[in-house]
Order: structure tokens, then sequence, then C-alpha cells
């Protein structure tokens, strides 16, 4: 072959390279490589080539072509093509260059630059209709198929073309090719790797010949006239699929302000994009939410995004396998689906999420009463106990004027890390302000606490009731702030005094239940007191997730209303946001609510679709299929086994995700979501003063995702309710939502936020009602306008409304610890992860990349386990396997491992990183089983028994 | 400037590679026997280790396993003839850094030595 062939040749193997990677293979191409013609060559190849691992891989090739017919052959490859590259299995071969730099599981890197810079010097750019990324390895053998063809064609030097080889192709194609042939599944796939690996290998001798001036091996000659000729057969066309024609300048620096999504606190975020590459985020200055902090989940949300293990585009399973499918595809077999079974026997089960004014619409249209989001699951009790009760869910507590704070199962500095309000909690307690936390586990913040105070498990209440029985009885509450502000005072002191059934709620009675002493409590009571009304109680999930913890919220709350510190500087604050408008314009009509207003689960006071009985629902016929949005109940919502059981039971469901997760995985498609750094939201937004948020898109959306509106105005399309969600661009319903606002979309852009309102005490005096003005939304309404201690939700429903402790086990007996399971277990959050979503980022995985079990140094002693010994934990209902962390940071009796592991994919699942992993708590959890009043599965509530293996 | 230990069993692909890294101001310590480099790096810091994965009595992915147990942050570059999918899968679970394919080019060896010695941790290892 004369120096132009060859160049053919070559140009002809890397196409035909290009192609089986780029995509998964055509059924037309596998017919055609499956005819005579292109066998013929190969077989002739075979016989004589010398090239070991080109032979074998050709042989490889063979024996998937030859094991079935054409259409057998391609579904084989195309459930391994999603598998291997669309991150379907949990063993990938990721095609980028990117993640081979560090092997890291990382796409968008350096690599990504130095390919532009290629590509852009051969006056071309990446194909927009290529939707993958610029490395891919289907990209890099184009572009060398571009250079050996310039190279046949006009005759120039190769310099470019070689360094392009060696520097790039050459730097990583072994490591994927290795990757891939320890992942793939059949004899195609690491037939190609080999083949792969071979021909680079090949190429690279043959770039020293050319550049030396000296003969090619002939046996490789030989090769790429073979393989030229069998290629030819296959008419692959002369156009290219990853690269179009014109070079395109990069885009400059630019700085997106925005927000963090991540675990929702919403601090802000400034976003540095260059040439539509994150190349890292940082806290956006003056942003009241964060105050130009950001925790490490945030500076690293752009690796969830850059996650090499994102889903790229919609799946279908068959087979019990996923395979690639078109959005028209997925979404008309989702709405099939749905419009087959009467909308009441839906399940819709989404994230936290601030688009629900539209997917919830569509939901509501298409007409499920079954809606429900992770609140059940968080923290319900104590969003019921004080959303009734006055105008919020969760009132901060304002830190910075505190003088004494108490916070009962709530760790800040891991949970709100990156937020305002944990450097205010820090300044404090430097300064001197007494700050108390009662956890059974010594959290990050019991570690800056003046006390720490270890109590029993679920027993909050208790202690809670008996300190405000210290200030009524001692007459040390606020009268005034009690007779003008409150409702419901005099039954709550009954109660207290024990005249209602006789049972006194002293420090003694709280002390033999919650195991701190007497003299304890009295005394935090009595500094309380003194201290108000510079001082707030508080408590989130590490009281709610235990059962019967609403009266105990409410209990611990009432602390606040007695003392009458509501608004005070120092105090537990009141919420105003001002309202975004609709996001419907004026002369845009507004989809009809076709929901019956039926409720799927009863409980004594929370009623509606309860995800804990899941299981239960789907055998007793009550629910038919699930939709599910950015959320994960497999693994939060309750028993794990049992969840992932009523999924797979059910006729139809469907995930829209940005990662297969042991949710997404159950489903029969699955929906590619954009991470929220590639979609934009506005929200209305509280910490101390009222703001609008922007979360504005950073960038383009990545492979073949949309953004969470795009995908529900399609399936609205395709239910007969397309004209009710009519935007054209997320700008449309953006501007219609900031309307009302001072400022319209361009300015907000510029800043990122807008303070409506600056910060002030004492605003309920003003407003003449606990509520705020109709203005203003807030996360709670009290109707008697006043704080109350009686909930008016459970007066209405004939149920005890008052704040007391209950037994956690009183509705659920076999709840109760006993000789053979006598410890308790729970999850705790660490700053590294925020449930169950961040476990594909590596940076956090670096930083927390599993979960071993707290256990108590006594407890341990006397089970004869050591730091890091392997045990086994137990429940009645499941066992896992864990390793022991022995401390003295959790109260004896008292285990508990960081939430969210227990990953099936990702790099938990993943067998290349083999230094990941943990366990799922919940998965010891008793089935269909959730708190009575709340719904609130008892997920740091589980009785267990630990053993060393 | 780092101390760097060459082992091939073909004396002149050592000679050439100290060739090429002492003009970079490296200090390279090359050996053609398996055992004399592991008792070499026993005794003193290694930076880098380059070597060839066919040896004469072990292969070159054993000598990086033991050599790993002695210096963990040692950084590693692998040496091949013919790179072949079983000694890559085994050099990516060891953590080996970086390939250079023979015959040697100066420009790469140079490139990947200096790429390696830049970059902060090692490289990840990944079991495949
Ligand atoms: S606390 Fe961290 S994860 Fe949450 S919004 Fe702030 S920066 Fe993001």
């Amino acid at each position: 072959m004369d120096a132009k062939a060859t160049n053919l040749a070559r140009a002809k193997v890397y196409q035909f390279l290009s192609t089986l990677y780029r995509d998964e293979i055509p059924l037309w191409l596998i017919e055609k490589m499956g005819e005579g013609d292109f066998l013929k060559h190969i077989k002739k190849l075979q016989e004589v080539c010398t090239i070991q691992d080109f032979c074998s891989g050709l042989g490889r090739m063979r024996t998937t072509l030859e094991s079935g017919s054409a259409a057998e052959v391609f579904n084989a490859l195309r459930y391994e093509y999603a598998d291997l590259f669309l991150n379907a299995g949990n063993n990938p071969a990721f095609p980028y260059e990117s993640c081979y730099t560090q092997r890291e599981p990382l796409v968008m890197q350096e690599p990504v630059v130095a390919m532009r810079a290629v590509v852009n010097k051969e006056g071309l750019h990446k194909n927009p209709d290529f939707h993958d990324l610029d490395d891919h390895i289907g990209a890099e053998l184009e572009l060398m198929r571009h250079f050996a063809e310039k190279a046949a064609y006009k005759e120039v030097s190769q310099d470019d073309e070689f360094n392009f080889l060696r520097n790039h192709l050459m730097g990583w194609v072994v490591e994927f090719s290795a990757v891939l042939t320890s992942a793939a599944q059949t004899e195609f796939y690491r037939g190609l790797a080999e083949i792969t690996m071979s021909f680079l290998f090949n190429e690279r001798m043959f770039s020293f010949a050319s550049l030396s001036g000296q003969q090619t091996d002939e046996s490789y000659l030989f090769i790429l006239e073979q393989m030229g000729r069998a290629v030819s057969v296959l008419e692959l066309g002369d156009e290219f699929a990853t690269l179009s024609e014109g070079a395109v300048a990069p885009e400059k620096l630019k700085e997106v302000k925005s927000h963090c999504f991540i675990c929702l606190g919403l601090c802000g975020q400034e976003i540095k994009v260059k040439d539509n590459i994150i190349t890292a985020c940082k806290g956006l200055a003056g942003d009241p939410k964060g105050g130009g902090r950001l925790c490490i989940k945030g500076a690293n949300a752009h690796n969830n995004t850059y996650s090499a293990y994102r889903l790229k585009s919609p799946l279908i399973k068959e087979n019990g396998r996923f395979r690639k499918a078109s959005w028209d595809e997925a979404l008309d077999l989702t709405v099939k689906s749905l419009q087959k079974i009467d909308p009441s026997e839906l399940g819709f089960h989404r994230g936290n999420d601030f688009n629900n004014w539209c997917h919830e619409a569509v939901m509501s249209a298409y007409g499920t009463p079954n809606k429900v989001t992770h609140r059940q699951m968080c923290d319900n009790p104590a969003r019921m106990a004080n959303e009734k009760n006055f105008s919020e869910k969760r009132p901060w507590i304002d830190y910075e004027h505190s003088e004494f704070i108490m916070l009962f199962g709530i760790n800040e500095l891991a949970t709100s890390a990156g937020q305002r309000k944990v450097s205010l909690l820090k300044n404090a307690v430097k300064r001197g302000a007494k700050l108390v936390v009662v956890d059974p586990r010594r959290s990050e913040t019991a570690k800056i606490a003046s006390e720490w105070i270890a109590i029993k498990p679920g027993t909050d209440g208790a202690m809670a009731m008996a300190m405000c029985y210290v200030l009524v009885k001692e007459e040390l509450y606020n009268k005034e702030f009690v007779e003008e502000w409150t409702y419901g005072f005099e039954p709550f002191k009954k109660r207290l005094m024990g005249e209602e059934d006789g049972i006194t709620r002293t420090p003694e009675w709280a002390a033999e239940i919650c195991g701190i002493s007497a003299g304890t409590i009295t005394r935090l009571a009595h500094e309380f007191a003194i201290a108000a009304p510079a001082v707030g109680t508080n408590n989130w999930t590490g009281v709610t997730q235990a059962p019967n913890t609403l009266h105990a919220t409410q209990a611990l709350i009432a602390m606040n209303g007695l003392m009458g510190t509501f608004d005070a500087p120092g105090g537990p604050s009141l919420i105003r946001k001002f309202k975004l408008a609709s996001p419907w314009g004026d002369d845009q009509s507004k989809p009809p609510n076709n929901a019956p207003k039926i409720k799927l689960d009863k409980g004594h006071l929370w009623s509606g679709w309860i995800p804990a009985y899941f299981e239960k629902d789907v055998d007793e016929g009550k629910l038919k299929a699930m939709l599910c949005y950015f959320g994960n109940p497999v693994m939060s919502c309750g028993s794990e086994p049992s969840i992932k059981r009523a999924i797979e039971k059910l006729d139809f469901s469907c995930s829209i995700d940005c990662f297969m997760s042991n949710t997404t995985e159950l489903c029969d498609v699955v929906l590619p979501d954009c991470t929220y750094l590639e979609q934009s939201r506005v929200v209305a937004d509280w910490m101390y003063e009222s703001f609008i948020s922007l979360f504005q898109r950073a960038i383009k959306p990545m492979y073949d995702t949309k953004s969470v509106v795009s995908i529900f105005q399609e399936i609205a399309k395709r239910l007969g309710f397309g004209e009710y969600f009519p935007w054209k661009s997320e700008d449309e319903f953006l501007e219609n939502q900031l309307r009302n606002q001072e400022i319209n979309l361009s300015e907000l852009r510029e800043n990122g936020y807008h303070i409506t309102d600056q910060h002030e005490f004492y605003k309920y005096k003003e407003w003449g009602s606990m509520n705020p003005p109709p203005e203003y939304g807030s996360s709670g309404n009290t109707k008697t306008g006043k704080y109350n201690f009686m909930n008016p939700l459970a007066e209405e429903n004939g149920v005890d409304g008052l704040p007391d402790y209950k037994d956690p086990w009183e509705d659920w007996p076999d709840l109760q610890p006993d000789d053979d399971h006598p410890m308790i277990l729970g999850f705790f959050r660490v700053l590294e992860h925020e449930h169950t979503s961040t476990f594909w980022n590596i940076s956090l995985m670096k930083a927390c990349g599993s979960n071993p079990v707290w256990i108590n140094y006594v407890d341990a002693k006397a089970l004869g386990i050591s730091q890091g010994d392997a045990v086994r934990i137990s429940s009645p209902w499941a066992s896992v396997e864990a390793v022991a962390n022995v401390t003295w940071g959790i109260r004896q009796g008292v285990l508990a491992a960081a939430g969210g592991f227990g990953h099936k994919y990702g790099l938990e699942g993943d067998p290349k990183y083999p230094q990941y992993g943990g366990f799922n708590t919940n998965v010891l959890l008793r089935p269909n089983t959730g708190c009575k009043w709340t719904a609130t599965p008892p997920l740091k509530y589980i009785k267990t028994r630990v053993e060393k293996i | 400037m780092a101390e760097i230990l060459a082992l091939d069993d073909v004396q002149d692909a050592t000679i050439l590679i100290g060739k090429i890294l002492k003009k970079k101001g490296h200090t390279v310590h090359s050996f053609t026997e398996e055992d004399d480099a592991i008792a070499h790096a026993k005794a003193n810091k290694v930076d880098l280790a380059i070597l060839d994965i066919k040896l004469k009595k072990m292969s070159g992915i054993e000598v990086l396993s033991l050599l790993k147990e002695v210096q963990p942050a040692m950084k590693a570059i692998m040496l091949t003839g013919y790179p072949t999918v079983e000694t890559a899968r085994e050099a990516i679970s060891l953590g080996a850094d970086e390939y250079c394919v023979k015959p040697i080019d100066r420009d790469e060896l140079e490139e990947k030595v200096e790429k390696v010695l830049k970059s902060r941790g090692n490289k990840n290892a990944m079991s495949v």
C-alpha cells in the first residue's frame, strides 16, 4: 500500500472503532457485520494475523456475532451498552479520558480543554448533535480518523496527529481497555477492548516509523489493508458524527450567581464557568443565607454534576435489563402506563424541590391524590407540632443575640454547615453564650457545646415536659406573653401538674424515663428562665425520627411559648417570605385539579399516602404504579427490603433521577434529570432577612438529560394537559414568578439574591398576629393568631393535642427493646453527605466513604468488640454487617451510623473502588411501620443487638 | 530533584533511562536484578520507580507490589514492550501511575516523569 492507501485504511479502522463506541450498535450494523463479506475478511485476517491481541479481539467479536440472529445479538449488546456506558450497571467502563487522569469517576476535566484546543486548531468543533462529551473515546477516535484522512488527501505533516495519538489516546486507552475487559460480560466488548488497545499500540509504532522515515512493519500494513477492506463492506458513510466543520473559539470565564441545592439549604453560590465547563463553586459574598460560605458539599457541587456515574439517556427495562431509549419512546411508555390505571392507584413520590408548582400540578391534573415528599420520613413530627401552633415549622434561633441555646437532636454544624446561622452559632459560643445539646451521640455540635446531654433515644418529650413543669410550677414563665399571645395554657398546665391523669411531669418522673438526672433537668430549666428572653430551644430529626415525638416537639417548643421568646433578640425567629407570583402569566390558564379528596392511608392525625406502608398498600391493591422524581424511597422511607418488594410488585414504575439508585434500578422506565447546576429556579427564602434567591443555570444540560420542568411539560402534553404548561423557556416562568417583585430577572441575575425585608424582632406585635401578613408566606399558620399550647388540628380531630411524652412503642409494642435486642440503633447525618444523594461524588466519598457503627466503649468491652472489628447488627427483621467504631461519644445502649450509605451503584457499588461502601440502617427496620401520629418511620429507634463476627 | 529507581532486565534500557533523566537533574539508581532493586528500596527513599513489566525472575507487577509495601507513597511508571490487557489490569489495581510503551521515546518519558512527580497524590488504584 502507498502512503495514501495506508492512511485511508487507518482512517477506516478509526471510523469503525469510533462507531462501535459512540453509541449502542445499531441493528443494521450488526446485520452487516454478521453478513458474509465482513466476516470473510475478518476470518482471513485472523488466519494470518500475527498481532496477538488483535487476533484474539477479532475472534471474540466473531463469537458474539455468530452466537445468534442479528436481532438477538443486537439486544444482548444494547443491554451491555447500557450497563457499560450509560451507567445502568454498577461496573461501568467510563469512556472518557478525564476519568483516567486520576482514575477517578469525574468528567469534564483538563483533557476536555486540551481536546477542544486540538479540535479547534483543526478548524472543527464538537457536533452539537453528539450529546456525549468531547473526550469520549468515540470522539477521540473519530478525530484520529479526521487526521488520517487529512494525511491521505492533503499530504500534510502528521506531527499534530501523532502528538494527539501519543499524548491523548495512548495515555488512557490502555487503562480504559483494561477496565472495559474486566467489566464487559459479552465477548464482543472484550474483543473490542483488545482490538482497540492493540491497534493503538501499533499506531504508536507506526507514528515512530513515519516520523523517522522508516518502513512500517509489514504485518501491520497487512492488517490495515484487510481491516480497511472489511470496514468498507460496512458502508459506514462519509459523515462525521462527533465533529462539525468550523472552529469555535472557547467562551471566556464567567461567574454565575446561584444557590446551592445539594441539601436545599440554599447557600449563595458563585459558579465559575469557562467554555461551558464549571471550574469551581465558591460562596456568594453578601448572600443572606450562606454569607459567602459553602460547606464541603456545596464547594464540590459541580463534582455531582460531573460524576461519571450520571444517567445520560432515557432507559427502558426489558427482560430485567435496561436499554437505551429515546425520550419519545420512554415518555410514551410512561404516560400509556399511567393511563392504564386509575390515577388514585398511582403514588407520586418526589424529593425536596422548588419546582413542585409544576410537577405537582401535572400530577393533580392527571388526578392522583397520592403525592408525597420526603416530609414524612424527615421531620414531620416537628412540622405537625409547629405548623398549626404558630407560623413556622422549624423556627431558627437568632444565635447572634442568644444567651442560652438548647438544641434537641439538631447537629447544625454538620447539617447546615454552609449556612450563615452556623457561623453565628459558633460565634455565640465563642462570646460565651451557653449551648446545650441534647443527643444520645456526641455530635459535632455537641462537641462545641457547654453541655452534652446524652439522653435515651425517643425520650426528649419527658425531659422537655419536666422543664416546662419547673417553669410553670415555680412561676418562672412570662405571664404577660402567655396571657396575651398563647392558646391552651390552662389544659397544658393541668397536664404538667398531673391534674389530668395523676402523673405529675416532675423532673424525677422524667429522670426515670430519659436517663438524665432530675437535678440537671431542674438546673437547665432555671438557667433557661434566667436567660430569657434571649433564649431558644429547637429540635430536628434527632428527635423526630423516633416514634411518637409529635407531642415531644410540642413540649420542647412550649418552653419558648412559656418564656415568650418568639422573635425576641436571641429567641426563635418568626419567618416571613415575600411570596413569589404565579409561574402562570395573567393570560395563561392554570391546569385543573382532578385529584379526588381521598386519603390512601390514615393514622391518628396524619393521612395521605404513607410510603412507610408501601408494601402493605401494594399488597392490598391500593397502589399499582409509582412515579418517583428526585427521591430514593427504597433507601429512605422505611424498611429497605419491604419497599424494594413493594416496587417490584407494582405494575409500572418510573424514576426521574440523575443517578442509578437503589430505587431507580427497580423501575421500568428511567428518565434522566439534569442536576441543579443545569437548570434554573427562583425561590422566596428567609434567614432572619427575607429574600429572593435565584438558581441560575450555570451550564447547558449534559448528555441527553432534561430539566424537571421540561420533563413534566412533556408528560402533561401526552396526558392531554399540554396547554396548561405552555412555557417556551425557563426565563418565561421565572419572569412570571418575579412579576410582583421590585426587581426583574436580569437584575436578579446580576446579584443572585434580593433582600425584600430586613431582619426585625417581635414582628408579631406589629402584625397583631403570629401569622405574617398575606403577601408573605411562611411554613405554618395558627388559626388563633397566637402560639398554641393545644394543637388545633388535634383538637379538631378529637385526639390528644397537648405537649407530652409518649412511649415510642405505644402503638407498635414490638418496637420496645428487649433482652434479645436491647440496643437502639439510628442513623445520623454527616457533613460530607446529603441523605442518599451524594454517593456518586468522588470528592465527598474521599472525605467520607464508609459508615462504621458507633458503639459505646463500655458496651463494646462487655461484648468483646474492639475498634475496627467486623460486627453483625441484627434486629428482629434483618441483619447487616458493619465495622465497629468504639467511642465514648455515644450513650450506652445506643448504636449509630452515618445515614445514606448502602448503595448498589456509584462508588459504593462499583467493584473498581472497593474502598468505598457502607450499610443502610433502614434495612433493619420493621416493615410497614410508621408513627401513627405522623407517619414517620422509626428510623432512629430500631431495636437491635450487636455481636462480633 | 527526585530519587528514581529504574529496573529493566535489559541493561541498555536502564542506561538510556538514566541518561535521559539524569540530564533533568534526577538521581537515577539503575538495576537489572529484581532483588537488588528491592534491597535498594528497603534502605533508601524512592520517589519514583520505573519498572519493566517483563523481568527475569519476577514480573514488574510483583516487584511493584513489593516496593509499594515498603514505600507506599512511591510513584510508579511501568514500562512495557507490548501492553496487554492483563498486565494493564494488574498494574492499575496496584496503583501504577503511568505506562510507557517501549521503545522509550525521550520526550514521552520526560513528560510522564515530570507529570507523575508533579502530581500531588498517587493516582488512585482501581480494582479491575
Ligand atoms: S449547607 Fe452546604 S450543601 Fe447545604 S446549601 Fe449550604 S453549601 Fe449547600
